[in-house]
Order: C-alpha cells, then structure tokens, then sequence
C-alpha cells in the first residue's frame, strides 16, 4: 500500500478514545484544541473519563508515583494546630520559603519533576494566609489541599490546575454558643473544637466534606459530663457551592450532624506529626478517631462520613495488644491493596525507644461490624509509617523524615533512600514532609485556574 | 465450506476487501469477536468470509498477531510483550499503525486494539495539536478567539 508517513490518514472518531486514553493527562489537555470533536469527547463524554480513570489507575499499579510535599521546617502539630489561622505557624513563625512538591518514581526512586507550592499565597493575593498548606486527602487524583481552618483547594498536580473552593458557611448560631462559651477556664484546658476534612471523588462528582466537632456541656454542676456534637457542610465540585448537613434526627436542638459516642478526631495522627489522617474509600472519608484526652479510658475508632447517606458513623479498631498504655499506641489510616487498613505501631519490646513493633490489619468485608484481618507484622525497626503506597507498600520514614524506604510483606525490601533536595530559589534545607500516591487525573480539566507553575525537570545524582 | 487439517483443526477462509484469500486455523481466527459470531451464527460453512472493511495487507498482519496470540498460553507473557513491541516496530508509521487499529477495531480484538492505540498514544504524546491534526487530517474548527481561549485555559499544557 505505498503510503508514505508524510501522508495523513483519516482517524475513526470511534478509536480516538482508545489513542486519548493511552495519553499523560498534560498531553489530553494539549489535545483539547485539536478539534472540537475531539474537545467534547474529552470534557463531557463520561464513558471516556471512566476509562481514562480506571487506565490511569491500572497504570499506576504497575508504575507507581508519588507526590512529595517538601517544607523547610517541622510542624509541631501539639503547639502549632489551634482554631485560629493565625496561631496555625506558631510552630514556625520565622521568614518560611515556600514549600515545594515533587513526583517521585515508585520504580527507580527518582525524582521526575519539581512543582511549586500550588497555593503558594502569591497566587492568591487576597488570601492572607502564610502559606502553611497540608494535604489534607487524595482521591482519584485530585489532591485537597489548605490550611487547618482556612482556606482548602482541590489540586490537580497532573495538568496543574487549582480550584480554590467557595469560602466556608458561617457556623450555625449553636456552634458561635459553643464556641463564644469557650472563655471559662476549662476550655482553655481543653482545646475545644476540631476540624476535619475529608475528600471523595469519583465520575459523577467530586465532594469535600468539613466537620466541625466540639464539646458541649463539660461541666453539669458537680459531674464532670460532656458529648461531642458535629457541624458537617459538604462541598459540590459540579455545584461549586457548600451545603449544611442536617441530622435525620430532628429531637435534637439545631439538628446538627450525629457523631457517634465520644468519638474525637484526633488532630494529628502521628506524634511525629504526620499530618494526613485521611482515607477515602467506597464514598466514603475515613479518620482515626478516639475519646477526648480527658476521657477515661481512652479508646479510639474510626470516624466515617458517608457521601451518599451523608452521615456520620464508625467503625472499630483492630485489636491491638493491651499491655501498652493507649497514648504509646499509633495508629496510621490508609488504603492498602484497595482495602481500608491500619497499621499499629507499638514500642518494641524491652528495646531501645527508638524501635517500633508495626502490625498492618486490613479490613477484609466492608462494614461498620466487619472484621480485621491482620496481614504482616514488622518488628523493631525504627522507621515509622508515614502513608500508604500504590503497589502493596507502605512507605516508611527516618526520624526527621530525611529518608524514606518502603516496606512490603516480605520486609523493609526496598531502601528508597530519598533525601530532600534544595532547589535553587532558597539555600533553606528542605525535608520530605508528606507524601501520597500520585494518580494522572482529567480532573478540573474544564475548570479551575491554570497556575503558572514552576515545573521544571531535576537530576537526582 | 470448511476444511479440516490432520489434527482435526478446522480451517476457515477469510477475505480481504481487495480479494486476498487467507486460510486459517479456526481459533486463530476467533480472537476476532466479529468473526466468531459469524462463525457461531453458520456464515463460515458457505466458503470463505468477506471482511469488506480489511486490506490483504492489513489482514495478512492481523492474522500474524492472532496466530502468535492463540498459540501462545499465559506463562509466556514476557516473551508476548517483546513480541508485541516488535509487531508494533514493524507497522512503523502512523498510517500503517491505524489502518491497523482500525481493522482490529472492525474486527473486534481487543488485545491488539489497545496495544495499537497505545503505541498511537506514545507516538503524540508529545505532539502539538497541529502536528495531530496534520497527522489524521483533521479539520482545526476552533474560531482563532476559541483556540485562543481554550489554550490559555490550559497554558501549562502548551509548555
């Protein structure tokens, strides 16, 4: 057939999706003023955004990245994470450099590009915020990210577009009570109130949902009593607008959202300060949860928010050893081989401090009764979990987070060994903070600001 | 009519849009979806198959890939993927690749449809758009202030 390769060839537009599908997502948006066939195949064909999903996620399975968040200086989440925003850099209130982010090839360790910071606040000149932004969930790509109770935005790292989501509702007016009757002497013992963020995104929608927790009736005259009560907005990506949730259960004043029990968010999963407690799975967000510090005895479980019933629920821990004291007991959340799975770290037995016992229980049937399975078990070493990988890792940090490694059911096998690097615009001596699996994603394709971001290609020696 | 071998394979005739008589085992020729269901529903027993749709040149590279695929079991999959990236190699141009893609789409293979679209997909990635366009004749029908618009919004893209 002499066709040359100079000659050009009609496409069936039934084959075009197989080709887009086979595409990095900076690539789709390229594509998008190819045609406008071709556009509209990509922003409003859903068969097409659900196998492009499943595509990107199968590929990542078998090459997996991560997305790195490096900062310049460590997060004291005891002292530093307070209601009010500006108390949230206590723990760094020195001149900070912004942070950066990078993707890091699961395979070969490398480090494939560098991103500024996505909310860096010169992006956003009418946000006053200090640029103290964590990642607060992952799901399907898009990465929320912002401030312990300021501004969030959704992120979508492959085709570097940030959305910066319609300012929070005011709290009801029983939520202002609580929190206007916090200036006794016990609320100052207690820090009062929490907030909770949770992301769920899949082919219909995206939604982030913002819990708010405090305690209420602390004292009753001589007996110590108090219960938890819940303010929950969700968040609409295809609404782009928050809205209240409600109890079911209309006896209760104001009709805010049920938190079961005395269950507490714990604000920093880790005492070392990781900093993302977040799982989303099934539709549904995921935390560690326990009693308030106050309460005896202490016990946790795991907080759920549902985004189809929007409601609060939990499900209970794995069982773990009970000679140790509950404040010696961490527990990590995360998704391990598409399950929801808790690693559970204790000291090492009649060690040193520095060594750890770590036990990974997944969580085989999904339900609020189901039971625990416990899949490995990882003794004295002294790394610490910091998140869960794509390929059936977990992902291991040094103390002062310089290195990480990966670790599998067959032990510690892969020494990923990432040190932080410095980047040009600052001699500050970066660390690995955050890291989550990092998924292609068409996500914001058709909304969303554009940042122009400093992405540039690195050479790790 | 269908021929059986010496060890009692049946035989099937496919022919191509320019009249190429292809003779093939029959579960080499049932990788194709379309072609099986013809098969089922008795179109082979009347001589051979019409692929109306399918040059001798493409099919005879059909055949080839369908013909390592069945033979093939799964614990050879690492030497199939070579295999796979050379048949591709071969193809060696766009046009070729989707006369190819094109036929596998016809005939419903789907392992030979995503191994194409995929080596496509790798061909572009870095691609402008007009590089696209000049490559599958497509028609620009963006207004200048719609390409404009739709390449600010994605200026990171463009990089």
């Amino acid at each position: 057939m002499g066709r040359s390769a100079a000659q050009s060839c009609p496409l069936p537009h039934d084959v075009v999706p197989g080709v887009l599908t086979g595409l990095p997502a900076k690539s789709v948006a390229r594509f998008l003023c190819v045609s406008k066939a071709w556009s509209s195949l990509i922003l409003h064909d859903p068969t097409f955004s659900s196998s492009y999903r499943n595509i990107a996620r199968a590929r990542q399975q078998v090459n997996p990245t991560y997305l790195v968040q490096h900062r310049d200086c460590e997060l004291d989440h005891r002292n530093s994470e307070t209601d009010d925003s500006d108390d949230d850099v206590k723990g760094c209130n020195q001149y900070r450099s912004p942070d950066y982010f990078s993707l890091l090839d699961g395979k070969t360790k490398k480090v494939k590009s560098v991103i500024e910071n996505p909310c860096h606040p010169h992006h956003y000149q009418n946000n006053k915020s200090r640029g103290l932004y964590r990642l607060l969930g992952f799901d399907g790509g898009l990465v929320l990210v912002g401030e312990y109770c300021g501004h969030v935005y959704l992120w979508n790292p492959s085709i570097n577009k940030v959305k910066a989501l319609a300012p929070f509702p005011d709290h009801s007016d029983q939520v202002k009570q609580a929190l206007d009757s916090r200036d006794g002497e016990a609320s100052k013992l207690y820090d009062m109130i929490t907030y909770l963020h949770g992301m769920c995104n899949n082919n219909v929608d995206c939604k982030v949902v913002r819990i708010c927790s405090y305690v209420i009736d602390w004292h009753n005259e001589d007996i110590f009593d108090y219960r938890v009560e819940g303010e929950a907005f969700v968040y609409s990506l295809s609404t782009d607008s928050w809205k209240r949730i409600t109890s079911n259960d209309s006896s209760k004043p104001g009709a805010n959202v049920h938190i079961p029990g005395f269950m507490w968010p714990v604000r920093s999963l880790h005492k070392r300060g990781y900093s993302h407690s977040h799982a989303s799975l099934n539709g549904t967000s995921h935390w560690i949860a326990q009693s308030p510090e106050w309460h005896w005895p202490m016990w946790g479980g795991i907080m759920t928010f549902n985004y189809d019933s929007e409601e609060v629920g939990g499900i209970k821990l794995p069982p773990y050893d009970s000679k140790f004291a509950y404040e010696h007991v961490e527990l990590t959340l995360g998704i391990y081989k598409d399950l929801l799975s808790v690693m559970i770290t204790t000291p090492a037995t009649g060690m040193s401090k520095t060594l750890h016992d770590y036990n990974l229980w997944v969580l085989k049937d999904y339900r609020e009764d189901g039971q625990w399975e416990h899949s490995f078990r990882i003794e004295s070493v002294t790394y610490y979990p910091v998140s869960f990988g794509c390929d059936a890792q977990v992902l291991m940090s040094t103390e002062g987070r310089k290195k990480l490694c990966s670790i599998g059911k067959e032990g510690a096998e892969q020494m990923f060994k990432v040190k932080a690097q410095r980047i040009k615009m600052s001699s500050r001596k970066y660390k690995l903070w955050d890291i989550i699996p990092y998924t292609e994603s068409l996500a914001l394709l058709d909304q969303g600001t554009c940042l122009p971001m400093n992405v540039k290609e690195i050479k790790i020696g | 009519m269908s021929i059986t071998t010496e060890n009692n394979e049946k035989m099937i005739t496919l022919m191509s849009s320019d009249g190429e008589e292809f003779v093939v085992e029959e579960a080499v020729a049932a990788q194709s979806q379309t072609i099986k269901h013809l098969i089922e529903d008795g179109c082979s027993t009347e001589g051979s198959i019409p692929l109306p749709n399918v040059t001798g040149r493409v099919l005879s590279e059909v055949i080839q890939y369908c013909k390592k695929h069945s033979s093939s079991d799964d614990k050879e999959e690492k030497e199939l993927e070579a295999w796979d990236a050379e048949f591709v190699k071969a193809a060696d141009d766009h046009v070729a690749l989707t006369d190819l893609m094109m036929a596998a789409n016809f005939l419903d293979i789907k392992g030979l449809l995503d191994l194409v679209a995929q080596t496509l997909a790798n061909m572009i990635t870095g691609k402008s758009p007009e590089e696209v366009r000049r490559m599958w004749n497509i028609k620009n029908d963006f207004t200048p202030e719609e390409a404009e618009k739709v390449r600010k919004e994605n200026q990171w893209a463009f990089e």
